[in-house]
Parts: structure tokens; sequence; C-alpha cells
């Protein structure tokens, strides 16, 4: 399930990649939904030797072997998980689902994320998209778009993701296997037969 | 709100409306004290389910809902429908019909594994409908066109609830319909998109003595006379030489749920017209307003259609970076209004009296 783990070091500040890691905490733990919420949680466990051992074996990932340094010097696996205070608290998540598709853009509902209550119609322009989650994008697809303030040495950056969901597809021995549960599942379903 | 319970010798039916994108939501009382829910809707923000609300608003005992009934299992229609069920203990569910229901569950089974591998669901509602409805024993109901799916007398006055809608043709092209979503159903980050679910709208039709209420749901007229409101012109045989006096006009009053037969045939010259805008598809547009106005003096709409398309109130700093970021940022905004109407069935003179609430009014 989910995307690649592998993040790169050369990547390190970048938010794509803290989306990876987060897309991948928001399908271990559906309740935790928000990009800040989850890095802080995260390098809050990374504090701690013990809770970095646990983290590493819930993701249960072969990550890049990288030392951090003083803060945690015996360690020899890691995550490239960029420091909480890069990100200011201005941020703002949605999951959007893709419902038509022009020559220049796509429109989507955004579901909030960070505040939840209503939903939102946004219009987005296809070159905002990156080269490599164009090819994702088609009616129904599922994204998620952050937005907010980034510091990149020390200073704000404003800054717009769009990260396109990337999940193992459905083969038929899934379906199969649904099959096999739906009788059991709804044997009880009884229909009314009237006139 | 006026929360006095209908008297005994009434009959309610209450359209609550959530200016679209949330669902909405009929209620009837009819006898003495037999509710029947047809489809849900919520508060996007405490996820409250509106009927509910009402009903318990009015003191309304949930146990005394026989009957609810989903007209299309779109999720965005059917908004707190399985808390809805939950609910009301003793009701029997009902849906649109679908020959075969094994590859329809299997549709909603792929669908809800999606969901676990965080996809969107748009069956998800209608699936959990069906597991209370196995949970529990109760029957389900296939609904389709001329079929009664509640049929009760109090005081002499038969009440009886007949389905209009799928036609035969529509239930058989649904099917196929279905296999072909499951075949190209693959690829677990894409949602299921249905382009006409508004095809299999359950419209449906209530008689009791003199009186007829026309519930349209999303129901599309049909491309020719086996489908949707053509079909229903063309070859019902639940309707009478009585016309309705209460219409609630099909998918938000879009053109294309209107055909002049509807009223020619169907509706009586003096009606109330009720009307749920879908506010973030400018429906009702002016023209079918101007339209349905030909055709009746009481309008009423559940929220009003001129709705500021703004997005979201968010921190300053945070808006800057969104207006740069998105070509269209609008809220799909959350109006919630009630349109009320009884009747006193055992006076045959008696008309529909009407009120509205919250955000609802008179259009004309």
């Amino acid at each position: 399930m989910g995307e690649s783990k592998n993040i790169n070091s050369s990547n390190r500040g970048y938010w794509p990649d803290a989306l990876k890691f987060t897309s991948q905490f928001d399908e271990e733990n559906s309740d935790i939904l928000h990009l800040e919420q989850s890095i802080e949680r995260y390098t809050d466990n990374l504090k701690s030797k013990q809770s970095f051992e646990t983290s590493a074996q819930y993701f249960n990932a072969n990550f890049e072997i990288e030392v951090l340094g003083s803060q945690v010097p015996k360690l020899q696996k890691t995550y490239d998980i960029y420091n909480g205070k890069k990100f200011s608290k201005k941020i703002q998540n949605w999951k959007g689902i893709v419902l038509e598709i022009t020559t220049i853009s796509f429109l989507a509902r955004l579901i909030d994320l960070t505040a939840g209550g209503t939903d939102e119609i946004g219009e987005f322009e296809l070159e905002d998209v990156s080269p490599d989650d164009i090819k994702l994008l088609h009616q129904g697809s599922i994204f998620y778009w952050s937005v907010g303030h980034y510091m990149e040495n020390g200073q704000s950056v404003k800054r717009s993701d769009i990260r396109f969901q990337r999940l193992i597809t459905l083969d038929m021995d899934d379906i199969e296997s649904v099959k096999s549960q739906i009788e059991k599942k709804y044997s009880n379903l009884k229909e009314k037969k009237i006139e | 709100m006026n929360n006095k319970y209908p008297s005994e010798n009434e009959v309610e039916v209450t359209l609550i409306g959530t200016g679209g994108g949330y669902g909405e939501s009929i209620l009837i009382k009819v006898g003495v004290d037999s509710w029947i829910i047809i489809d849900s809707c919520i508060n996007p923000n405490s996820k409250v389910s509106l009927g509910i609300e009402y009903l318990m608003s009015i003191k309304a005992n949930l146990e005394n809902v026989e009957l609810i009934i989903c007209t299309h299992w779109h999720n965005d229609h059917i908004k707190g429908l399985a808390k809805t069920l939950e609910l009301c203990k003793n009701a029997e569910f009902c849906f649109s019909s679908v020959n075969d229901l094994q590859k329809f569950l299997l549709l909603c089974e792929l669908d809800f594994k999606k969901v676990e591998h965080g996809s969107i669901g748009s069956t998800t509602e209608f699936a959990n409908c069906l597991e209370i409805v196995n949970r529990r024993g109760t029957y389900f109901t296939k609904a389709s066109s001329n079929m009664v799916l509640l049929n009760k007398k109090f005081n002499n006055t038969d009440f009886v609830l007949y389905a209009l809608s799928p036609s035969p043709k529509t239930v058989i092209d649904f099917d196929t319909e279905i296999s072909q979503l499951i075949t190209e159903f693959g690829e677990r980050n894409t949602a299921v998109i249905k382009n006409t679910p508004n095809d299999k709208s359950v419209a449906l039709l209530l008689k009791f003595g003199n009186n007829r209420v026309l519930l349209g749901a999303d129901l599309s007229i049909g491309k020719d006379d086996n489908e949707g409101w053509r079909h229903i012109i063309s070859y019902s045989k639940v309707i009478d030489e009585e016309k309705a006096s209460l219409y609630k006009v099909p998918h938000h009053g879009s053109e294309t749920s209107y055909l002049k037969e509807i009223f020619d045939i169907l509706i009586s010259e003096k009606n109330i017209l009720k009307l749920t805008p879908y506010s973030s598809s400018s429906l009702p547009r002016q023209e079918m307003l101007d339209v349905y106005s030909g055709h009746s003096d009481s309008i009423y709409f559940t929220s009003r259609t001129n709705v500021s398309k703004k997005s979201k109130k968010r921190d300053k700093a945070l808006e800057k970076v969104i207006d740069r970021s998105v070509k269209k940022l609008e809220e799909i905004k959350f109006i919630q209004g009630i349109v009320r109407s009884r009747i006193n069935y055992l006076d045959p003179n008696d008309f529909w009296g009407t009120e509205v609430f919250d955000g609802a009014y008179q259009y004309k």
C-alpha cells in the first residue's frame, strides 16, 4: 500500500516528500489528517531514541541511513523528515476529487482537512500539476492540495502543492476476494416481494 | 420554527434543503402517526441528519417511521441516510431497483475497499444502509415503476405510495452500467463517478382521498418514452384522473427534468410547487423559474438562489497564497431551509397550508 517510502536526502526541505510522508501517515492513522500535526508529532518522536525506534518499526521502512548529529548520536537509521520549525503555522490542506477536466484546467470538489465543515469547488490550471502527476489526472482521481508558508534558508516562502494519490491498482484477486466476502456479509438480506 | 406536531387528521409533506451539495430530504406523515422519510441530508458542520433533527424538534416518535426511501444512491444526495436508518429501528429500507443485487453489492464493496485505502467512496452511505438491513434481518424493497411501496388505511381513507420510476429499460441499462463500472474499476486512487445517477431516481406518487402528491426526486425526462418522465407520462399504470396539488420539482428545477406534459397531465391548476436550489450549479436558472412561474402561483424554495460564491474565510496570509494558487475557489454553501405543508385529509375542501422556516422562502 502507499507509494514508495524512499526519501532521497537531496530532496530535503521540499513539501512533496513531506507529503509522501503525510500520505503514509494518513493511511495508517485516518484520524491524523493534518500535515502540520503529522510533522510536529514525528519531529517530537525523533527527539526520543525509544520512540523513534518504535516509529521506525511502525512505518516498516527502509530509508536512507543518516546521522542526525548530536541530537540522537546513536541512531543508525533515520528518516529524512524536515524539522517542524521549517513550517509556519499557516498551512491549509484539502483532499480533492476531480470532477471535470478541460484542455487547460480541471475542476474538483475539495474536502477541507484543516477546518472541516463545508466543501469547496476549486478550479486548477493543468500547468500547476507536476509532470509526474499529470498522468494520474482523470475524472474521479483523488489528490491532496496544500498551501501555506514555508521557511527556507530563513526566508518565508509561499507554496502550493498538488499531489495526486498513488495507490496500488485493484486486481482480479482483490475482486474475487470481495466477491467471496459479499455472500457472507449480506447473507441475511431479504427482499420484500410486492406487487 | 413552529414545532407543533401535526394533528391526527393531517397529512404533512415537509421538504428540507441544504442549498445543494449536502443532500435533501422529504418527510411525510400519513394517517394518525406514520412517517416516511425520502432521502437524507446533513449539516456539514455538525454532521447531524436534518430529517431526524426536524422529527425530534416536533417530538415525533422515530419508532413510527415505517419506510425510508433512497431515491438514488449517490452520496451527494443521501448524506446521513445510514444514521437515519439506524435511528429509525422499525423502518423498512427501499431503493431504486437493480436486477442483479449481487453485482451491485460487488460495486459497493469495491468502492468501500477504495475508501479503506484513502479514496473517496460514492456508494458508502448506501452500502452502510444495506449492512444495517442485513444486521436487523428486516426486508428491503427494490422500487420500480407502478410498484406500491406503502398501503395503509386510516379513518376509511387509503394512503397509497407508488413508485413511478425507474422504468424497466432504465433498470436493465443500470445493470449494464454496473458491469461497466466494475470492469473499469481498477485503480484505487479513482472514485467512482456516475454520470447519470438521476436517470435511476425513484419518483413517487402519494394518493389519499382525492389528493395527489407528486415527488419528482432528481428524475430526468429521459431520451424517449422508455425512460424517465417520458415513460411515466406514456406508460404509468397508477396515474388516474386526479391531479397532484403538491409537486416537489425534480432535480433543483433543472431543464433536464422539465416536461410540459407533467403539468398538463399530472399537476392540477391550483398547486404548490416545492424546489431545492443547488447554489454551486446555479440551479434553478432564471429561464426555468419563468417557466415554472407560468404553471403555478405558489412556488416555495428551501433557500435563495443568488448565493454568494466566495471562498471560505481564512487567515489573510493564507488567503493570499490560495488566491495565487487556484483559478477559482468557491465554498459550497450550506443553507438549511424547510418548507412544510399540511392538509386535513378528512376535509374535502381543505388545501395545503404551507410554512417556511430557516432559509426557505416563498418565491411566488
